[in-house]
């Protein structure tokens, strides 16, 4: 009698609480099998944990839960979940959950094999898959995943996001006798040793493209030596490191490697095809990334010698800001503008304007920056700026070695335009997607003044959005979607999708209303 | 003036040159490998004297070598390769005469494959897992060396290649789910798998099963106010495989630790101080959760004393390396000229064996093993020879010819197990083996065909009246000669 009250009191004790979801592909919405899920929590101060697996359906479940604060994360191998974990889930007592839904991307591959001219394959080879980026309208190349082929040649770029890439291949790195000439095998799909001659891939989520073959042809090669001196130092610099990036008509396309330098300051790189090179200069002080010099260079077919480069130079740059035609009764108390001076995408200085909007900027090197003022009195916009009586075509200054540099002019105008208006939900933007999370984004059209800038503003609760003090010029406007993988800073994705944008044109003072459709997620959507 | 005539001078000694081609040896007909690259080392010692890369005819040239023996050798990655004219990885040549020698080929043959797929219990691949092989050589296999490693694909496959033909044993480090704090256990493929030249081993499965994992809370009893708050925990993983790993962490300002979770197994914990004060030490057998570690003060002792050596040489600088009992931890012990002392002022109580590392040749006589107590500060007196022998010699063919590249084994019979020190010929038949520890030996060469199996005591038996048997004395310096054996 008394076991029998035992059980029952235990079957009494027992929560009763369940949860219950499913995974699903984004794109499509099908089922995904075999995700493994994991529930945890602290309950009473101890750590509950619970795991389950998807079955054919996408369906998995959780019983006897107590109830508590949960968090979910889930995982497969392949799979990019499209909400961050740990995802959290509250259970009252008793309380059955069965409307949790986890979309899942399916990571692209990129796969193929390499070989030798001869058609001999070509182990070792290393095989990297680059995506461009976009940021302040400049191109950069980013390396998203690289691996080598196998003895077979063989190579396979896994856990790739949709999106169009460059597959390049790169000949293990040989030594070779002194004095011979000097060869290298750089080739980028589908043929061509120049970055130009590279193809854009495609790959949409879970998409595999197979049979994607390089053929690595030896070509001459060269080399560039200099001397890095530290001028503070009065000598060479040890903690010194020479980055090496090659561009391509203008356009950074991410590093091809990392030297240090020899005990004298000397450096050499070598294996460089004829090609356009900005040669960088870092200080290895470990804040990391600090370019403290640079020179671009030309190779065309002969080693380059004396590319010397100086660090330690530390110029100054004055400047202030002047205000043009500001409301009356402008408030500048509670402002503080900040110069942020950009060199490629990395913010090298940034100075602080004081009560008569003069600012300095210090510690830099001989390199083109870019000026980005923030913190600007409300309704101003960077107009122009101006050095000795003169407007600069863009809001860039070049640091001389030597020489003035400055007083610089900012000018801020206050005759900006407004974009404001709505997003509207489109039938292919997705299942019960609100457009309360949209972003609207205002991007320059080309052939317009450097002095356009992109603009981004989220939309309120009702769809609604309003951009200020909007350099004048001419735009495009795109509503996105929270969370859409498609890089919209590239101008040849929003080329694509230019019927989902609406042009406009923003004069001086301007007030513009546009309602907006909203762009899709993904490149699956927008096909 | 002077450093010109230098420079002619050394021009002078070094007159040497060395040649050959690199051929590439599959199954079609042999060519030449080009972008190989050849090494020239001096036969004692251990920088390169030259190195070459051969070009589009697999041809190398290295000259202006030292008048001296030499070792030369060849490799590309992804290749195994070895001289032809010694069948070995290596080739021993006498340069003494300023010779120019040429024809030093090498054969190189793609080396050998495993690969395999890495699955969950219900069969989803494990990706981004890194797959780790080790080589396993000498006397039951005692000998490991990392040999090299691979990660494994999204569809869970893995391929390691370019494998020297030999024994291998292959494990993984399983993975740990983000956010986790887990130090899973290396994981092994139960065979050993043999990888023979140009060979692929295929279906060197893992179903990657997650171990039943363990808690261990903790607390570090009575420590020194001091070093209150300071404190750090290192725990070493007690096992005899490679890749055991450990790991530290800091130990709570009130004594108490929690460990990730740790997977069966013997562990040594081990706090530590500020300026690695040794605090205390306790060996943990686990397979159960465990809420009642307690790491109570254990005084250290030292390690001191000095080294009585036994032999007319006197080096500079004696290395000796004492193993403590979990074989997990050393501390290297270092005596100089002229009285040979040596100290450690912090060690765990614990019994060391003692081996002696450098210079070569030098060997601990005797205790073997050093206990030291807790709290101990007495010294030791540890005896060390260090006048090793040595042997010249020279091998002839059964014809009375110098028996060019052939092998030399030195052997010494041990109760348990044959230790074995290989030699080669050089081109003249000539051969030198440094460094003999006194004792008994036996000796036999053949010629450059493959010998394996040479702690094997049948080897021996079969090489009938060409093994020599004879006594190695400290500083013997031995000249022999000796007939190859069939």
């Amino acid at each position: 009698m008394t076991i029998v009250a035992c059980l029952l009191l235990a079957a009494l004790a027992e929560p009763q609480g369940s949860l219950r979801g499913r995974i699903v592909l984004a794109e499509t919405g099908e089922p995904i099998a075999g995700v493994t899920v994991d529930l945890s929590a602290r309950i009473q101060g101890d750590r509950y944990e619970q795991a389950a697996r998807s079955g054919a359906d996408g369906d998995f479940r959780f019983e006897r839960l107590a109830a508590g604060a949960y968090s979910l994360s889930a995982r497969k191998t392949g799979y990019l979940p499209m909400m961050g974990f740990p995802f959290p889930v509250t259970l009252e007592t008793n309380q059955s959950r069965a409307e949790v839904t986890l979309r899942f991307h399916r990571y692209g591959v990129l796969s193929g094999s390499v070989t030798g001219p001869d058609g001999e394959p070509a182990d070792g080879a290393e095989v990297v898959a680059y995506r461009y980026r976009w940021a302040d309208g400049r191109r950069s190349r980013v390396r998203v995943e690289a691996t080598s082929a196998d003895d077979r040649g063989q190579y396979r770029l896994f856990g790739l996001p949709a999106g169009n890439y460059v597959v390049a291949a790169l000949a293990p790195r040989q030594e070779w006798p002194e004095g011979e000439l000097e060869q290298t095998t750089m080739v980028y799909y589908p043929s061509g040793a120049q970055p130009s001659e590279a193809g854009r891939i495609q790959l949409r989520w879970g998409q595999e493209l197979s049979d994607l073959h390089l053929v690595l042809r030896p070509q001459p090669a060269y080399s560039i030596t200099g001397v890095l001196a530290d001028s503070q130092a009065g000598g060479a610099c040890r903690t010194c490191m020479i980055r090496i990036e090659r561009m391509e008509q203008g356009v950074e396309m991410g590093v091809w490697s990392r030297y240090g330098t020899r005990a004298d300051g000397t450096y050499r790189i070598q294996g460089l095809p004829p090609g356009t090179y900005r040669v960088l200069a870092e200080r290895g002080d470990g804040a990391g990334g600090h370019v403290a010099a640079a020179r671009t260079v030309t190779i065309g077919n002969r080693n380059l010698g004396d590319v010397h480069l100086v660090i330690g130079l530390n110029r100054t740059l004055r400047g202030r800001l002047v205000l043009e035609s500001p409301p009356e009764g402008l408030d500048l108390s509670k402002t503080t503008p900040v110069v942020a001076l950009v060199d490629g995408v990395r913010t090298a200085a940034r100075a602080r304007a004081d009560a008569q909007l003069a600012f300095e900027a210090g510690g830099l090197a001989p390199l083109v920056y870019r000026l980005r003022p923030g913190g600007l009195p409300a309704g101003g916009y960077f107009k122009l700026l101006r050095w000795g009586g003169q407007d600069l075509a863009a809001p860039e200054i070049e640091v001389p070695d030597e020489g003035t540099l400055g007083p610089v002019e900012v000018v801020i105008g206050f005759d900006g335009a407004t974009l404001s208006g709505t997003v509207q939900p489109t039938e292919s933007s997705g299942r019960g997607h609100r457009v309360t999370s949209a972003v609207v984004a205002l991007y320059p059209q080309e052939n317009q003044s450097p002095y356009l800038v992109e603009r981004r503003v989220p939309t309120d609760a009702n769809g609604a959005f309003a951009l200020t003090a909007v350099v004048p010029g001419s735009y495009m406007a795109f509503a996105l979607p929270a969370g859409s993988t498609l890089d919209w800073a590239d101008p040849e994705v929003r080329r694509q999708l230019a019927r989902y944008g609406r042009a406009v044109d923003l004069g001086r003072a301007k007030q513009v209303t546009v309602e907006l459709s909203l762009a899709p997620e993904s490149d699956a959507a927008a096909q | 003036m002077r450093w010109l005539l230098a420079l002619v001078w050394a021009a002078a000694a070094n007159a040497g040159a060395v040649s050959g081609i690199v051929y590439l040896k599959g199954k079609e007909e042999p060519r030449p490998l080009p972008g190989a690259r050849v090494v020239a080392q001096a036969a004692e010692g251990s920088g390169p004297l030259r190195t070459a890369v051969t070009d589009v005819q697999g041809r190398f040239r290295l000259d202006d070598l030292p008048r001296r023996r030499i070792v030369v050798r060849s490799d590309k990655p992804g290749y195994f390769t070895r001289a032809t004219a010694s069948r070995e990885t290596t080739l021993v040549l006498d340069l003494s005469g300023g010779e120019d020698l040429p024809g030093a080929d090498f054969e190189a043959a793609p080396g050998g494959v495993i690969t395999g797929r890495l699955a969950d219990p219900w069969g989803e691949p494990l990706d981004r897992v890194l797959v780790m092989l080790t080589r396993l050589s000498g006397p039951g296999d005692r000998h490991r060396e990392h040999a090299s490693q691979a990660a494994s694909d999204d569809r869970g496959v893995y391929r390691l290649y370019g494998l020297d033909p030999g024994r291998y044993r292959l494990a993984i480090l399983p993975p740990v789910p983000e956010g986790r704090e887990e130090h899973p256990a290396p994981m092994y493929h139960p065979a050993v798998l043999e990888v023979a030249a140009g060979r692929e081993v295929r279906g060197v499965d893992l179903v990657v099963r997650p171990d039943r994992l363990f808690q261990v809370r903790g607390r570090v009893a009575d420590p020194p106010p001091a070093e209150s708050g300071r404190l750090r925990l290192m725990v070493r993983w007690v096992r005899e495989e490679p890749g055991a790993p450990s790991f530290g962490m800091p130990v709570e300002p009130d004594g108490s630790f929690l460990l990730p979770r740790l997977p069966a197994g013997t562990y040594m914990l081990q706090a530590f101080g500020s300026q690695e004060s040794h605090i205390g030490r306790q060996r943990l057998d686990l397979s159960s959760d465990r809420n009642d570690v307690v790491l109570r003060p254990t005084p250290p002792g030292q390690l001191a004393g000095r080294l009585l050596l036994v032999g007319r040489t006197k080096p500079a600088e004696v290395r000796l390396e004492a193993r403590d009992s979990t074989r997990q931890e050393s501390y290297r012990l270092v005596a100089r000229a002229p009285d040979y002392r040596f100290r450690v002022p912090q060690v765990w109580a614990d019994t060391y064996s003692l081996h002696a590392d450098a210079p070569p040749g030098a060997w601990v006589l005797d205790p073997p093993e050093v206990v030291v107590a807790a709290g101990e500060t007495g010294e030791v007196e540890i005896r060390v020879g260090t006048e090793a022998g040595r042997i010249d010699g020279l091998a002839k063919g059964s014809g009375g010819a110098p028996l060019a590249h052939g092998r030399v084994a030195l052997a010494r019979f041990m109760p348990d197990h044959i230790e074995v020190r290989t030699e080669q010929t050089d081109q003249k038949g000539r051969f030198e083996i440094r460094d003999v520890r006194p004792g008994e030996y036996r000796i036999c060469v053949w010629p450059s065909q493959e010998v394996s199996a040479l702690d094997v005591s049948q080897t021996w038996e079969r090489a009938g009246a060409a093994v020599k048997r004879f006594p190695v004395d400290p500083g013997a310096q031995i000249e022999l000669e000796l007939t190859a054996a069939r």
